[in-house]
């Protein structure tokens, strides 16, 4: 635990009530990761529970332990003060814990009353009475202030503000005494948020205990009677949500840690552009599009929350967005990729996000998951030259430092840390211009973080342009030569030189303005 | 769909005087009973996001078990048909639980008991076994406005089976599974009580598909029924019954098991040579589903 973090926990406060939902002690970890550590925290009747922190605090695994669908190592959930074992959603939902999660959990080819409805149809007899459905769903929808919605349309057809608004009434329709909303405006466009924190306002005033988990900030102000901050899956505190409180929120989000071991930033970037976008259309970024420019050998890192448009971007730039506009060029040239094929030709290419994935085939050597872009090069005649292949394996490990026994050794046997490098030298032994890193260090040992970390400033200096997309603050700040902060899908603001400071950072990406 | 059975229908009707006799058009329902049956199971299974790849080994096991123990006695029809239908729905428990408590993919499942009983059926006779009596195999041949009784029971079936999806909670829970496992989930549904449901349910019908061949047949055959589980998939399909679950209708499966043995029957009248008969079939099977999941969109 961080000496700065014990100064600012105090004993969890519980806003003096019978809680109708609390989760008491409870950690989880997956694999070797820890994503919540007794954790503590208690839902009033009438109350409005804002739960914020960072991408990766441990707010949704939180949620989906007061849900019911995931068990935890340690700690119990109470409900009405009675410790219950919520094995299952079925159980939760029984107890009267609703939950809306984070992504929608519809059928889009059922209807919007069947969807509400399910399992918890009227019934006459043995069969569903269907005039009975769709009074009951029509005063729901009225109840969440969707009265435009048609009963008996399918929810595909619904823009998802409306779907959210479905979402919200199948959940009521359970009848919850504690409700938990798990970030619902995370996949709505600003100023549709509104009706939504209403509803969630109304519901508490009707006696519901509300849980609201967000990283919007302005949202909290608006509608949190208590809010709880949650960094690294610790409890930071719970507090009334005063408008003095709310200040103090960003720098407990974050905290204030220093991280000491990252490289010396390079004092030889030039400042030659290899990409410049202007005005790039890409769905979501009108009117303006976006524009920026990545020099050639900076580390650019891009800040933002989920769903603030990172990985659009990226995809943008491997040509899975479609070209909508704008120019874009790459090292001088102009550069409009129809496909990762084509990007990787012209010397872009992603380290995706979701490494196991798409990143590596978990199956296969090492060897040949390195040659596996190389094959063109690597082939005479069509036939794979196994030696070269192997070679270009030997050099890549050598030159990464990949800790591996044997060259031909299934890539699921290595660590994290050198399943990334795996990845990473596969891109590089393309000799790339532009490397898009996304969540390059996601479950990675801190040992092997600043290994990668090394590796990657001095390909920089080398001359590599480097687009550093990443949810861990601490690691954009520190690595990155300049920073790009994305919110809502556009570029909210561009910090040209450090130290960063993670407060205005955030407060950028959660607000749109500079604290 | 329908409008593919009426074309077929017609042209042959027109290629073929013997194709609109009453003989023919009842020879035809008995013919179609036994896909009828074993579809309508492979239906629900598949709409509960599932596949039973052993439904042509449960038929015929179900068909030699039929013949062999009634064996000519009609005192032991009865006994005999709760015993095959037992063992059918023994079988299909045992693949239900292989999918929820092994969590088996249902194809790796179903293959699995798909080998087994082939080899079951294999050892309990290599060559036609037992016999109906006249009175049982009535229930195939004897007709009443014009169809067999087993065909209105089939019809039946379907129909029941088309209002316990759409009008039952269990049924839009059975769509809500193969939609989305995790948002049935979520939802409170319980998902592994939907599966073993229609993974019995599907082995039920293909019992009944073999007790049907058994009766028509009035032997039991140990060629019978191979393939039978493939027809079945072919028949959901045409029927416009997504493969991934969650979408489709009694209606439409019904109008693929018409459709598949219409185009059977007409091959048969107009002389078609075996071989050809698959050819044609796999490309109209080609045709139906795209111009299907075409209208999906």
């Amino acid at each position: 635990m961080r000496p700065d973090a014990i100064e600012e926990e105090s004993p969890p406060v519980g806003g003096g009530c019978e809680p109708v939902l609390a989760a008491r002690g409870v950690s989880k970890r997956f694999g070797g990761i820890v994503a919540l550590e007794g954790v503590t925290i208690e839902l009033c009747p009438g109350r409005v529970h804002g739960i914020v922190g960072e991408n990766g605090a441990g707010k949704s695994t939180l949620a989906a332990i007061l849900g019911g669908a995931l068990a935890p190592d340690e700690g119990w959930v109470e409900v009405g003060g009675v410790a219950r074992r919520l094995a299952r959603p079925a159980d939760a939902l029984d107890a009267g814990v609703g939950i809306v999660y984070q992504e929608l959990s519809l059928l889009p080819d059922m209807s919007v009353a069947d969807n509400i409805m399910l399992g918890i149809q009227p019934r006459r007899r043995l069969l569903i009475d269907r005039r009975a459905q769709r009074r009951v769903v029509s005063e729901l929808l009225h109840r969440v202030g969707g009265e435009q919605v048609l009963v008996d349309a399918p929810v595909r057809d619904l823009p998802v503000a409306l779907q959210q608004l479905v979402e919200v009434a199948k959940v009521l329709a359970r009848g919850p005494s504690a409700m938990i909303f798990d970030e619902p405006t995370a996949m709505l466009p600003a100023g549709e948020s509104a009706g939504l924190l209403e509803m969630a306002r109304r519901l508490a005033d009707g006696g519901v205990a509300v849980g609201y988990i967000s990283h919007r900030l302005e949202e909290l102000r608006r509608i949190a009677d208590d809010v709880t901050v949650l960094r690294d899956g610790r409890l930071i505190w719970t507090r009334p949500a005063s408008p003095f409180q709310m200040d103090s929120i960003v720098g407990a989000m974050v905290g204030r840690a220093v991280n000491e071991a990252f490289p010396q930033r390079s004092t030889t970037a030039t400042s030659t552009p290899m990409l410049v976008v202007e005005e790039a259309m890409l769905p979501g970024t009108e009117p303006r599009g976006i524009s920026f420019v990545c020099r050639r050998g900076e580390i650019l890192g891009v800040a933002g929350l989920v769903g603030s448009g990172r990985s659009r971007l990226a995809r943008f730039l491997l040509g899975l967005e479609g070209d909508h506009g704008g120019r874009v060029t790459l090292d001088g040239a102009s550069y409009h990729p129809r496909s990762p094929r084509h990007a990787a030709r012209s010397g872009v290419m992603l380290v995706p996000e979701d490494r196991k994935g798409f990143g590596l085939i978990l199956g296969l050597g090492v060897d040949r998951n390195i040659g596996l872009p190389s094959l063109d090069e690597l082939s005479r005649f069509g036939l794979v030259d196994a030696r070269r292949e192997r070679a270009l394996a030997e050099r890549v490990v050598t030159d990464l430092s990949i800790k591996v026994r044997d060259i031909a050794a299934a890539a699921s046997a290595l660590s994290g840390g050198n399943q990334q490098k795996v990845v990473l030298g596969k891109w590089l032994a393309k000799e790339p211009k532009l490397l898009i890193l996304d969540e390059p260090l996601r479950g990675i040992d801190v040992g092997a973080k600043s290994e990668i970390h090394r590796i990657l400033r001095r390909l920089a200096d080398d001359g590599l342009s480097i687009l550093l997309i990443s949810s861990e603050l601490p690691e954009v700040l520190g690595l990155s030569d300049r920073v790009l902060v994305m919110r809502d899908g556009q570029i909210a603001a561009v910090f040209d030189q450090g130290p960063f400071m993670p407060d205005d950072i955030m407060a950028v990406a959660t607000t749109g303005s500079a604290a | 769909m329908w409008v593919l059975v009426a074309l077929v229908a017609v042209q042959t009707a027109i290629a073929s005087e013997f194709f609109l006799t009453a003989g023919n058009l009842a020879n035809f329902a008995g013919q179609l009973v036994p896909t009828g049956f074993a579809a309508l199971g492979q239906a629900a299974a598949v709409l509960a996001g599932m596949i039973d790849l052993s439904v042509g080994a449960t038929a015929r096991l179900a068909a030699l078990l039929t013949a062999g123990l009634i064996d000519d006695h009609p005192e032991r029809v009865v006994p005999v048909l709760l015993l095959v239908l037992a063992a059918s729905a023994l079988i299909g428990l045992v693949n239900g639980l292989m999918v929820v408590k092994l969590r088996f993919d249902p194809l790796i499942a179903t293959l699995i008991s798909f080998t087994v009983l082939s080899g079951v059926a294999l050892a309990y006779t290599r060559t036609p076994i037992g016999g109906i009596p006249t009175e049982a195999s009535r229930f195939v041949n004897e007709r009443i406005l014009g169809l067999p009784y087993a065909a209105w029971f089939l019809l039946l079936l379907f129909l029941a089976m088309g209002v316990l999806l759409t009008r039952t909670r269990f049924g839009r829970n059975v769509y809500a599974v193969g939609g989305n496992l995790e948002v049935a989930r979520r939802a409170g549904v319980s998902v592994e009580r939907v599966r073993v449901t229609m993974m019995v349910n599907c082995s039920v019908m293909a019992g009944l598909a073999g007790i049907t061949l058994a009766f028509r047949q009035g032997t039991g055959d140990p060629r019978v029924a191979a393939g039978l589980e493939l027809v079945s998939i072919v028949a959901v399909v045409v029927g416009g019954v997504s493969i991934f679950g969650g979408r489709g209708t009694m209606l439409g499966v019904l109008g693929g098991v018409v459709f598949i043995n219409i185009l059977r029957n007409a091959m048969n009248l107009q002389e078609v040579p075996p071989l050809i008969q698959g050819v044609i079939t796999g490309v109209i099977t080609i045709i139906a589903v795209v111009v299907f999941s075409r209208r999906e969109r």
